[in-house]
């Protein structure tokens, strides 16, 4: 996934310069962005893509810096397993992984689920993947896109259930 | 190619099932496959769609975008047509026709929103409702019910049904401590029986009785003895069967969803942990046809509760013969002192990875310990302290190279040592579904076990591998002929005494036999791992090198590792045990440091086929618990080896520059058969001088439900281990004391 | 009981033109009357079971009389043949047979290595019908030759006999003549020596009347629960073990060696256009003298019952209704019954159906609403439960038509159970659902004042209906009873419809 050489030209910036907040053309810029072609293999590398220009909302936010330093995942939630409609699937997320530590705890006296992780119940809805990703950009976070996986359902036929195999038989059926 | 509605943006699939199988690695050109992919078009709804010949009716209209309400249909079983919710209109049909059991026809109208339809799904929904039990408020489907959901487009607003003689009950079935059932919610879909039959393999559910009276249940009485029941509560449509460790517990809209990874075994399904505030509430798996489908075993399913029990929370000392809690700087102070006391030096530092280590954490470690100047790597298995018979080399020597859904182009498939059942319960399923579907051809070497389909077996140690080696024995002609043969050596056969000699035999057939089995397009060389780690560590090179094997330790670092014999490790050794349950290894250590759990961090997995992915934390690990690679990195420091990354994305880094199949997520690196024949070929030199003993392969899981040390420390596991192996004696609630208790 | 066959030279059957006529006459074209079966044109000459079953009996009566040259003739003259017939299916969906039969034949059959089946449903349960059992009894060699000759028409390998799990002394008797034959050498390898090899067996049901439907007979031959599959894919292209296979009933299959040894042309000769043929009837209830007896296709109703069975109890005026095809179908009041033919069409045409031909009779002492509720219990008994609409709504029709006996309903009930039966009629996968509804359908067409009568009275008796018979006396006003059940409403609205409010 191309998202390791976004990290690590990150990782470099951080390191070499220690301006990584500030120097938002080096941010990640995923090369799964509708730039490139949509039929290159996952897993494979690419040469880093020259840096575009996002207007950049977080210097001007007032959101809180640690926010920075928190990578976020743009993903296409499935289906819920336990219903047959495939609502919500459709959009892309965005969702903070939670903070590690003592972000959340339970009420001792009531058990409620208590939090000092502001971002933890956020999740951003997009209708697609590269509005996702310019926000994301937009808002100066590292993100890394989680590939949505493609759905095989072979062709189903309602004779199958009754096709002749001259082999010995392999199901019992009890329905 | 089939568009459903879900994937109509996506890149369409060239993938089938079974006899049209998956091509595994790489796309293949549309031209290449076979003439039977032909494409049929139909109108649905005024709209032209194009679906490949053979397709149910409600394919098509899904690909069309037309929603079809269904109970019966679903996707990965066969279909019904039982429900009749899913009647549409087809032009010069004089009734509706059920679109599921109906094949597309070329040049077809449908209408999927006519008044007609309408009218007789109503009815359809009426008479579902008529029996249905108005109890949602309190049963536990409520919120994610297909019957919910769909009355409220086609149910009416009150009832016809008032009659005084009411409603149907139905006897409630057990069906053991997984699945609870409320038969009178049940509306007969059937499809926790037609999964029972087609991927679970119980033949015991099904239906009885006719009419109005036809009931679901296990037809003498037992409970569903599957390692995948757990499935049938997606199945079900309505609440008749639920989750009982989850009864009541929570709703679905208050939980937050966070798609992660399995660990239980080496799969790596695909899973959504939901969780509510600090506590993990439920595990649902994540449709992945790569990886598993959309099944995921018991294990990885309920295990959770075990998150919750017998926890690390905060770093121990051993003084004396009892812990006492610390501070984190007391802790590693503690190890450094502990490391300079027993003067461990060179080799005689020793770090064992545990099943549930995870990649990024086995990296640092194995990044401090030859930083101390170790190469004494070891994994938690039995004879892991000694370099593996297989090598680490090439990677095609301890993976599953077909990959998972390669499975189903295998026509013949021989299991040396391994009880793919247990061992990986998910990838089990699509053997059966391959062995139902298509002519496969399954052998068995190893202690005899119920597969969920049948084998020749042919015995159970060395010498059943020598005859097949020599081609004797009806089997051994079947996997001669067979075009893609697939060859599966249990992980537990390294372990064992003869392994290497194994190796040995079946290394040189698959040399002698490359042309089917190690061509470009199939590898039938596979090995299936069982610990959720273990790939990863072997791809990093956590294995110690012939000379520090040989070494004693006198300061051993257990990293997750609960399975050591504490024979092995010497009285005046100093242990540090991290993780995250008080189990076997926190009783053998001098430090104990509390690590995050699966659900706590989110890490990179390796599975069997060598995919890497990553797994995403839910919720916040308990008490002081830290990440683990943050542990040993701030370990490092402690021990004036300080560790070149700060953060999550240098570690990543790091582990991109050991390989980058780590990094490259979601996807597998199949080696070429050149590079896999080269590995083959130091396996077999390397082996070539092995003696063996003929002591028989045993079954390396011997209670599915307990594994690991979540598992181990799940309640739940423990009901099942009484429930389903008959086993009195490790269930965690003493019933027999608890029936004195009543007496 | 045969009935002596005094009354054929009554009614005139014109099977022969006139060869002079004279010039003065005017006649009309003179109207068939159909009926009277003459004896050497029976078919059953054993249906009764007075002589030997056996093959040295069904030998003397013309059975297995040059089945070699038949067979020898080839699939497609008998097939040809059996068109010509106008043989329609006996089970009681009156499919053409020939048509049929030909769809084992498609254009490259011969390249399919399946094996071909003909599957005989002897699974004979509908009420009233009691057809099937007397051929089996009594000439069960023509059953025997029967599948030879349509086995050889849609080449198939094997012969199926589902038989009745209750029938007991059929069976045996079956048994004994496949033995027979099997020793013989009239089937089995080189049947007849006609180089055709061909094998019957014998299938014991367990039971259930669904398993006389088409692909619930084979599921439940493949050892599975009777439960009927969905159309497409039809047995002929997927049926008993995923071969083609070819249902029919056993009056359809023993017929076919007689037809064939006679021709065609004799067989169409009785009956009307399209409804060619004899046939079984059994005719039950109140009639004098209940039979099962062989009579031409378009008999009139009425003459079949003056007939062969001594007349209505009490003579034609006492009579209530006639359910003329078995309990499936609607049942037909007495000004309908005196003018209907007993065929596909006329029947169609009375808005009922020839079914099995299993005529029930009902005098006036029956009570109707009592009999159709009987048959919607039969019905929820013997629903499979596989599909929604026929399992939840035979229950619930089950439950209504109770009340209707009682009375104990409102009468705005009556169509909505007429709304239940459409929901069901049409959805189902097997035509179960169908039969459940139809004699309901049929009960409210033509007796519909009866039941409002009984509903007029028990209101009268215990105070108003609400919906589902809740009493309203029952209900206590105190709580806050929901007003979905009716109480308050009229007693009478049947006014509303006959005077639509504008």
């Amino acid at each position: 996934m191309s998202l390791l050489n976004a990290w690590k030209q990150a990782a470099l910036t951080s390191r070499s310069t220690g301006l990584k907040h500030l120097i938002t053309s080096t941010r990640l810029v995923s090369s799964e962005s509708s730039s490139t072609p949509a039929n290159k293999k996952s897993g494979e590398i690419v040469t880093p893509e020259a840096p575009r220009d996002v207007l950049v909302a977080d210097v001007i936010s007032g959101a809180p810096t640690e926010l920075r330093h928190r990578p976020v995942r743009i993903y296409q939630p499935t289906r819920n397993t336990m219903q047959s409609g495939s609502g919500k699937s459709e959009r892309w997320r965005i969702d903070f992984d939670i903070l590690p530590g003592g972000g959340r705890w339970e009420n001792p006296l009531m058990g409620w689920a208590s939090s000092a992780d502001y971002m933890q119940g956020t999740r951003l809805s997009f209708r697609s993947k590269e509005d996702a990703v310019h926000f994301a950009e937009k808002q100066g976070w590292d993100y890394y896109i989680q590939q949505t996986t493609v759905k095989r359902i072979p062709p189903k036929n309602y004779a199958e259930n009754f096709l002749y195999r001259p082999s010995k038989l392999r199901i019992l059926r009890t329905k | 190619m089939l568009r459903l509605v879900s994937t109509a943006s996506r890149p369409s699939s060239a993938g089938r099932l079974g006899k049209t199988a998956v091509p595994p690695k790489g796309r293949r050109a549309f031209a290449s496959t076979s003439a039977k992919h032909a494409d049929i078009s139909l109108t649905v709804d005024g709209k032209e769609v194009t679906v490949p010949q053979g397709s149910a009716l409600i394919q098509a209209c899904e690909a069309a975008g037309a929603t079809i309400p269904r109970f019966c249909y679903h996707d990965r079983l066969a279909i019904a047509g039982n429900c009749r919710m899913c009647l549409v209109e087809v032009e010069r049909s004089p009734k509706p026709v059920a679109s599921c059991a109906m094949p597309a026809m070329p040049g077809s109208k449908v209408w999927t929103n006519t008044p007609l339809v309408h009218e007789a799904r109503e009815g359809v929904m009426e008479f579902l409702l008529a029996n249905h039990p108005l109890d949602c408020p309190i049963c536990d489907q409520g919120g994610e019910c297909d019957l919910q959901d769909q009355s409220m487009r086609y149910g009416s607003d009150r009832s016809r049904f008032h009659e005084i003689t009411g409603k149907r009950a139905v006897e409630d079935k057990n069906l053991g401590p997984l699945v609870k059932t409320s038969m009178n919610r049940c509306i007969q879909c059937t499809r926790c029986v037609r999964f029972a039959n087609e991927v679970a393999g119980v033949e015991d559910l099904g239906t009885t009785g006719r009419g109005n009276d036809m009931q679901i249940g296990m037809y003498v009485e037992k409970t569903m003895n599957s390692e995948l029941s757990g499935n049938v509560v997606d199945l079900c449509p309505v609440g008749a069967l639920t989750s009982k460790p989850y009864a009541f517990h929570a709703r679905p809209w208050e939980l937050k969803n966070t798609e992660s990874i399995d660990v239980t075994d080496a799969v790596g399904s695909n899973i959504r942990v939901d969780s509510r505030g600090v506590r993990v509430m439920r595990v649902q798996p994540r449709t992945n046809d790569d990886v598993n489908e959309e099944w995921i075993s018991d294990k990885a399913r309920y295990a959770y509760d075990g998150l919750t029990f017998q926890r690390l929370t905060a770093p121990l000392i051993k003084q004396g013969d009892r812990f006492v809690a610390a501070t984190w700087e007391e802790a590693l102070s503690a190890i450094a002192d502990g490391l300079a006391k027993t003067g461990a030096q060179g080799d005689e530092i020793q770090a064992i990875a545990g099943h549930l280590a995870d990649t990024e954490s086995l990296v640092a470690l194995k990044d401090l310990i030859n930083c101390l100047g170790s190469d004494n790597l070891a994994t938690d298995q039995l004879g892991g302290t000694a370099p593996p018979v297989h090598g680490v080399d090439v990677r095609s020597n301890y993976l599953f190279n077909p990959t998972i859904p390669g499975i189903e182009q295998a026509d013949a498939i021989l299991l040396v040592g391994t009880n793919p059942r247990h061992e990986a319960a998910v990838l089990n399923s699509r053997i059966r579904k391959s062995w139902l579907h298509t002519t496969l051809e399954v052998g068995f070497i190893g202690e005899r076990v119920d597969t969920a389909y049948g084998y020749d077996y042919l015995g159970q140690d060395i010498k059943a591998v020598q005859e097949f080696v020599a081609g004797k024995g009806e089997f051994a002609a079947k996997f001669k002929a067979a075009k893609k043969p697939l060859i599966i050596i249990g992980s537990a056969i390294s372990e064992h005494p003869d392994g290497a000699s194994v190796y040995n035999q079946l290394a040189s057939y698959v040399q002698t036999h490359k042309n089917k089995l190690l061509t470009p397009e199939w590898n039938g060389f596979s090995v299936l791992q069982r610990a959720a780690s273990r790939s990863a560590a072997y791809d990093i090179g956590f294995v110690s090198s012939a000379k520090a094997a040989k070494t004693t330790p006198k300061f051993i670092y257990l990293l997750n590792a609960d399975e050591v014999d504490p024979k092995s490790i010497s009285k005046d050794a100093f242990v540090v045990y991290q993780g995250h349950h008080g189990d076997l290894g926190a009783q053998l250590a001098d430090v104990c440091l509390p690590g995050a759990a699966y659900t706590e961090k989110s890490t990179t997995w390796v599975n069997t086929e060598g995919r890497a992915q990553l797994g995403s934390a839910a919720v916040p690990p308990p008490g002081a618990s830290r990440d683990d690679w943050k542990i040993i990195r701030a370990l490092s420091e402690v021990l004036n080896v300080q560790l070149p990354y700060e953060d999550v994305l240098a570690l990543r880094d790091r582990m991109w520059e050991i390989s980058p199949t780590l990094v490259r997520y979601d996807a597998v690196e199949s080696t070429s058969p050149d590079v896999a024949l080269a590995g083959l070929k130091v396996l077999v030199e390397s082996t070539k001088k092995a003696a063996f003993k003929g002591l028989p392969f045993e079954k390396p899981i011997k209670n599915f439900y307990m594994t690991d040390p979540i598992s181990r420390a799940s309640v739940t596991m423990a009901q099942c281990t009484r429930a389903f192996t008959g086993d009195q004696e490790s269930g965690i609630s003493d019933e027999k004391g608890l029936q004195a208790a009543f007496a | 009981m045969l009935k002596p066959t005094t009354s054929t030279s009554r009614i005139s059957r014109h099977l022969l033109p006139r060869s002079t006529r004279s010039m003065a006459t005017v006649a009309d074209p003179p109207v068939r009357r159909y009926g009277g079966l003459k004896d050497q044109d029976r078919i059953f000459t054993n249906a009764y079971c007075r002589h030997d079953f056996g093959l040295k009996g069904a030998l003397s009566r013309g059975d297995w009389h040059k089945t070699k040259e038949i067979i020898l003739k080839g699939d497609s003259w008998i097939i040809q043949t059996i068109k010509d017939s106008g043989l329609r299916g006996r089970g009681g969906a009156g499919f053409p047979s020939g048509l049929k039969w030909s769809f084992m034949n498609k254009p490259g059959w011969e390249k399919d290595p399946r094996p071909r089946y003909l599957v005989v449903n002897a699974d004979e349960g509908e009420p009233g019908t009691c057809k099937d059992r007397e051929i089996l009894r009594g000439d069960p060699h023509k059953l025997v030759e029967g599948c030879l000759v349509a086995g050889r028409a849609m080449n198939a390998s094997a012969a199926y006999i589902y038989i009745r799990g209750e029938f007991i002394q059929e069976a045996h008797h079956l048994e004994q003549s496949i033995n027979e034959a099997y020793k013989a050498g009239l089937i089995g390898k080189n049947a007849c020596g006609s180089g055709y090899n061909f094998d019957v067996y014998l299938h014991r049901g367990a039971g259930a009347y669904i398993c006389g439907e088409e692909t619930a007979l084979i599921e439940s031959l493949e050892g599975k629960q009777g439960k009927p599959r969905l159309k497409p894919p039809f047995p002929a292209d997927v049926g008993l073990f995923g071969c083609p296979t070819t249902v029919a009933n056993v009056e359809t299959v023993a017929v076919a060696p007689t037809i064939c040894r006679r021709g065609g042309a004799w067989f169409s000769s009785f009956g009307r256009e399209r409804n060619q043929g004899t046939k079984l009837f059994c005719i039950s209830g109140h009639v004098n003298n209940p039979c099962v007896v062989e009579e031409e296709m378009s008999i009139p109703l009425n003459d079949l019952i003056e007939k062969h069975c001594g007349g209505v109890i009490g003579g034609w005026d006492n009579l209530l209704g006639i359910i003329p095809g078995g309990s499936s179908v609607p049942v037909l009041p007495k000004h309908i019954c005196e003018e209907v033919l007993m065929d596909f069409d006329s029947l169609k045409d009375a808005q009922s159906g020839l079914g099995t031909g299993a005529v029930i009779v009902m005098d006036k002492s029956t009570d109707m609403v009592a009999a159709i509720a009987r048959f919607s219990h039969f019905y929820k008994h013997e629903s499979c439960g596989q599909c929604t609409p026929c399992r939840e709504g035979t229950t619930w029709m089950m439950k209504m038509m109770d009340r209707m006996v009682e009375g104990r309903a409102h009468r705005r009930e009556i169509d909505m159970l007429l709304e239940l039966t459409k929901q069901v009629e049409g959805r189902t996968i097997c035509a179960l659902g169908d039969a459940a509804a139809w004699p309901i359908q049929g009960l409210m067409r033509h007796f519909r004042p009866e039941v409002e009568k009984r509903i007029d009275e028990f209101r009268a008796k215990h105070g108003a209906v609400g919906f589902g018979g809740q009493l309203a006396s029952e209900v206590d006003d105190n709580l806050a009873v929901p007003d979905d059940l009716g109480l308050r409403l009229p007693a009478i609205e049947a006014s509303q419809q006959q005077q639509p409010r504008i």
